[in-house]
């Protein structure tokens, strides 16, 4: 019996190759979509699920709620995780890490890198993560100060003809660790990279400052918890909120603010976490959800095409039918043939989509930021995945044929009864439609996304980021000569000017308690501050409205000078004329830092436009403050410039790595998932619309068919060929117009909500809505475009005689 | 060995209800051969479908071999179809995509008869209709006759003790129409096969021994071995 519906179903394919092809080509674009989606969400699952325990494992998270707003963010105080450890039994094991702020310069030698993964962690770090070390102890390697363990990546990096252990690297051309053991490389899931464990010991060395460790109010670095089994993690965070009132509850009052703290399940990081100071960017729970209703409804749309193309064809499979049941068929032997035949197609399709997969992960893995290959998830499952999809694409795509053929009487079926003109064809059409909504609303998703993306790159951020290079001063040692350096660069001739400051748009921004000289303590003012020197505001054409930028003709400036935003005024309460703020006197409460308010410039976004534009502070501080170069280059001489500075670097810092980036480039990566959601949703709406316009082919081609009698009865008749043409194809327009009505206030209620989450955004509305979908309208004609005409074309007699 | 009892078949066109079949009882006994005549859309196929549990009569009730044919499952009619009727047709109805063989084969395959003994019934169809050097090829590549002649065996090859067949020389020349009948005819006389055909001459109907004759879906005339008058 299996042989028999074998070879009808290869002599089908034989016979009718356009037919299948389409059938399999389009599951096969759907199940390699679904795979690499499926690849991607498993990915993003992983996460740190490979450590032992990883469901006891959580980071202690803060948040800190202030009269001038909140702060939440990853990091603790160095000084209080052994303390927690001491008093909650609850905490069975308890690290410390510190990752780098920016990289470390790690030399071997004359071998130099500039190293992210190298991290400063307790000599516990063996008690909460399950570090594979394979030479070395558990119980001393991270002991002793200036002790380091290596990746096996590392140690053959660093070591690539000799044995590791013992020997020595140093750190900032000046520390040198040894090494004391070797771990198994981590595997990439994970919220933070790990190259090196460093011993936390080596912090009470002036790497950090001689009380790096012991201060108790200085959120700098990461705890993480192992719990006892079975233990509530809120009762752990109410027990560490105790812990904290008890001991800087005072000093907090005096500032007007209160600290709570959460319990961050560590699987859960990297997707739901979202603080500040997260050590590696995260991932998006929404972003992951976004695709697997993507993954779902592509294999979908090509299980319907499938399901659409045989119903169409029922007409002449409904003959064999009927033979069939004379011969003796029941309905389940024939449900079992139909199943069959949309089985071997999707086997078909599956081993097509394995090669599709193989095409797509590179252009997929740019898009996604990932290296995902075929086999990431594993070879047994990958294998599961692709035969459940290829099991359920046949179930799916081949239920409705079986069970609407295989019901047909075999007396009507024989006399060539047309079936399911009524029931069949309204499903098809339900089915096209579908389709087709599908693809508008994906269509629409992507150009919003991209239209937003390009308002965000032209938007005027309240200064001029073209032609500006950044250069980062990591080291202590760099910023020392920082003096020498800016006079150097500011004699290039391709330079137009050079500040050093901490902070720079498109990094990391810091962000102080400011307090004006007659207000109360509780009216302290979170402000991101830019520690810089005189340049900073007119290397960056910041516009000034009030007083004056900081100058060095002014001798007054460098015993303290604030320049402070618009948006800094309005907190500080000076909003009614910006003159009311020049000459005001703020301070850093705790600190010993003051000065005069000498300027005021209109608000500037450093930050992402998804955020707020929020009080800022450019206060005149010298160069050890400095994390950054600024420098405003000629325009046309980019080329000149990067060469010309990198010789002057190498001259002052041979030890040092030139490290230089394009303020541009670096404000565009604060968009780097928003750019990765729109590309996603650019592929996949081309695939979605391929399938949907394959399946609209092979219709046309059937109704063209199906309607030969009709269209030769026309042309008899004297219908003109545009007549014809026009008439075959208003029916397919109304598929898409239908399907435009109905994805309209899905896709506008969604891609407003998506805008939202920009505090400066586009407006969308209904012209990109008609935009899309007439652009939809015309693919879908001129996909069925061969079709009409050639069915317009045909010689009427031709079409009689065939009937 | 057929018994119906007032069967009739409607259509509902629109609100109107249309009859093709009118209160038709017939009683036909095992070993006859019978053919049926009348005009066209008198309901000669239609009534043929019934019998053969094709398709099912609005109202009347259809004995076979006392079996109430219109009471019982859908599983157990094709059990009865499967055990006792072989199918002709006037359009032959073979499945393209299958060989002579396969198509011969299908028929057992449904009623699950093992592979050996498949083989030796089908190459004995072939062998008795000298089609063996025809077993490979597709229907698309006989003529008409071979193509009939298929579908006889086909209908054979279950050894039914009812053999229907709607018009099967009506697209077939005259000498290759005599090959069917004669088969029909050594069939019944010799195995005993009871036949019913539907025809639209009168040359093929003298082949039976009673000719029943269907007009506007009342039995007009039942009569027993004798040449029917030539006013259709
Ligand atoms: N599914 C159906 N729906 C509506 N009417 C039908 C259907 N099937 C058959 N009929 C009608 O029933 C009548 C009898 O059809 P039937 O095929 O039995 O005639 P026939 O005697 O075999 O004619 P012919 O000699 O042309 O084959 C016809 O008028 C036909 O229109
Ligand atoms: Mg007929």
């Amino acid at each position: 019996m299996f042989r028999n519906y074998l070879s009808i179903a290869i002599r089908l394919i034989q016979k009718q190759p356009g037919y299948a092809f389409i059938n399999i080509v389009g599951l096969a674009v759907g199940m390699a979509a679904f795979f690499v989606i499926t690849l991607f969400i498993t990915d993003e699952l992983s996460y740190d699920k490979h450590f032992e325990n990883s469901d006891r494992i959580y980071r202690v998270a803060v948040h800190g709620v202030t009269s001038n707003g909140d702060v939440n963010t990853a990091m603790t105080s160095p000084s209080w995780g052994p303390e927690w450890m001491d008093e909650i039994p609850e905490i069975e094991a308890l690290v410390r890490m510190k990752p780098p702020q920016q990289m470390w310069l790690v030399a071997k030698d004359d071998l130099k890198f500039f190293e992210k993964g190298f991290v400063f962690i307790d000599s516990t770090a063996f008690d909460v993560f399950s570090f594979d070390l394979i030479r070395g102890s558990q119980e001393t390697a991270l002991s002793a100060p200036f002790s380091v363990i290596l990746t096996e990546t590392m140690a053959a990096k660093y070591f690539p003809n000799s044995d590791a252990l013992g020997q020595n690297l140093r750190l900032d051309n000046a520390y040198d660790f040894t090494v004391t053991g070797i771990i198994r490389d981590l595997p990439g899931q994970s919220h933070f990279k790990a190259d090196f464990l460093a011993s936390l010991s080596t912090l009470r060395t002036p790497i950090y400052g001689d009380n790096f460790l012991e201060s108790n109010l200085n959120m700098s670095l990461y705890s993480y918890a192992l719990l006892v089994p079975g233990t509530d993690p809120s009762v752990v965070a109410t027990k560490i909120d105790a812990y904290i009132d008890r001991t800087v509850g005072e000093i907090l009052k005096t500032v007007g603010a209160t600290i709570h703290t959460a319990l961050q399940p560590i699987r859960s990081i990297h997707l739901e976490s979202h603080l500040d100071s997260e050590i590696l960017p995260n991932g998006s729970k929404g972003t992951v959800m976004a695709l697997a209703a993507i993954a779902v409804f592509i294999l979908l749309i090509a299980c319907i095409n499938y399901m659409n193309l045989a119903t169409a064809r029922s007409a002449s499979r409904s003959r064999e039918v009927g033979i069939r049941k004379v011969l003796g068929a029941e309905r389940p032997q024939l449900i079992r043939q139909f199943l069959g035949e949309s089985f071997i197609i999707s086997m078909l399709a599956m081993v097509l989509a394995v090669v599709l997969v193989l095409l797509i992960l590179p252009t997929f893995n740019t898009a996604a930021g990932k290296a995902l290959t075929l086999l990431s998830s594993g070879f047994l499952s990958a294998v599961a995945i692709f035969l459940g999809v290829a099991m359920v694409c046949g179930l799916v795509a081949g239920s409705y044929p079986a069970f609407f053929l295989s019901s047909v009487t075999p007396a009507y079926a024989l006399k060539g009864g047309k079936l399911g003109a009524a029931g069949g064809g309204m499903l098809r059409k339900v089915l096209v439609v579908f389709q087709f909504a599908t693809s508008i609303g994906l269509i629409v998703a992507t150009v919003v996304v991209f239209r937003q993306l390009n308002f965000t790159r032209n938007m005027d951020l309240g200064f001029d980021r073209e032609q500006v290079i950044v250069v980062q001063l990591t080291d202590v040692g760099v910023r020392a000569l920082f003096p020498t350096f800016r006079d150097r660069i500011e004699e290039l001739p391709s330079v137009v000017s050079i500040s050093g400051t901490s902070s720079a748009p498109g990094f990391f921004i810091q962000t102080n308690l400011v307090l004006p000289e007659e207000a109360s303590q509780e009216e302290t003012v979170f402000a991101q501050t830019f520690f810089s020197d005189y340049d900073f505001v007119e290397t960056l054409g910041i516009r000034v409205i009030a007083g004056r930028a900081p100058s060095e003709a002014h001798p007054s400036d460098s015993l303290g000078a604030f320049v402070l935003n618009e948006s800094a005024l309005g907190a500080f309460g000076w909003d009614s004329d910006p003159n009311l703020a020049i000459g005001r006197r703020l301070s850093f409460p705790g600190g010993n830092f003051e000065g005069l308010v000498i300027g005021v410039v209109e608000d500037f976004h450093a930050e992402s436009l998804h955020e707020p534009i929020e009080p800022a502070l450019i206060a005149v501080a010298n160069e050890q403050s400095y994390f950054y170069a600024v420098i405003r280059i000629q325009a046309g001489s980019t080329k000149d410039a990067i060469s010309e500075i990198g010789r002057v670097w190498q001259d002052l810092y041979p030890a040092y790595i030139y490290q230089y980036s394009f303020m541009e480039d670096d404000i565009n990566e604060l968009y780097a998932s928003d750019l990765s959601l729109g590309r996603l949703f650019g592929g996949f709406s081309f695939l979605t619309i391929l399938i949907a316009c394959l399946g609209l082919f092979g219709l046309a081609s059937f109704t063209a068919e199906q309607r030969t009698k009709e269209i030769g009865v026309r042309k008899v008749l004297g219908a003109s060929m545009g007549q014809i043409t026009f008439l075959l194809s208003k029916d397919f327009a109304r598929f898409v117009v239908i399907a435009f009505v109905l994805i309209t206030p899905v896709a506008w209620i969604g891609m407003n909500r998506w805008l939202d989450t920009f505090n400066y955004r586009v407006s969308f509305g209904i012209g990109t809505l008609l935009i899309v979908g007439l652009g939809v309208l015309a693919i879908s004609l001129v996909t069925v475009a061969y079709q009409t005409v050639k069915a317009s074309m045909a010689n009427p007699v031709d079409a009689l005689k065939y009937e | 060995m057929i018994r119906l009892e007032k069967i009739t078949k409607s259509f509902l066109h629109g609100f109107n209800r249309s009859f093709v079949l009118r209160n038709i009882s017939l009683e036909v006994k095992e070993g006859e051969f019978v053919s049926i005549i009348g005009p066209s859309g008198s309901g000669k196929s239609t009534i043929l479908h019934i019998l053969g549990m094709l398709d099912e009569p609005s109202t009347g009730e259809y004995f076979f071999f006392d079996q109430p044919v219109h009471k019982i499952s859908e599983r157990k009619r094709t059990d009865l179809h499967r055990e006792y009727i072989g199918f002709v047709f006037q359009a032959y109805h073979l499945i393209d995509d299958l060989t002579v063989y396969e198509n011969l084969e299908t028929p057992l395959l449904y009623k699950k008869i093992k592979g050996s003994e498949r083989k030796s019934m089908v190459a004995e169809m072939l062998d008795r209709f000298n089609m063996v050097a025809k077993k490979d090829l597709f229907p698309s590549q006989l003529s008409g006759g071979q193509q009939q002649l298929v579908g006889v065996a086909r209908a054979l090859i279950m050894q039914p003790k009812l053999i229907l067949a709607d018009e099967p020389t009506g697209n077939l020349h005259t000498s290759h129409g005599e090959i069917v009948m004669d088969w029909f005819k050594r069939l019944n006389k010799e195995d005993g096969v009871t036949v019913i055909q539907v025809t639209h001459s009168d040359h093929w109907a003298s082949y039976g021994d009673r000719v029943i004759e269907l007009v506007d879906g009342r039995v007009e005339r039942d009569v027993q071995n004798e040449p029917v008058p030539t006013s259709i």
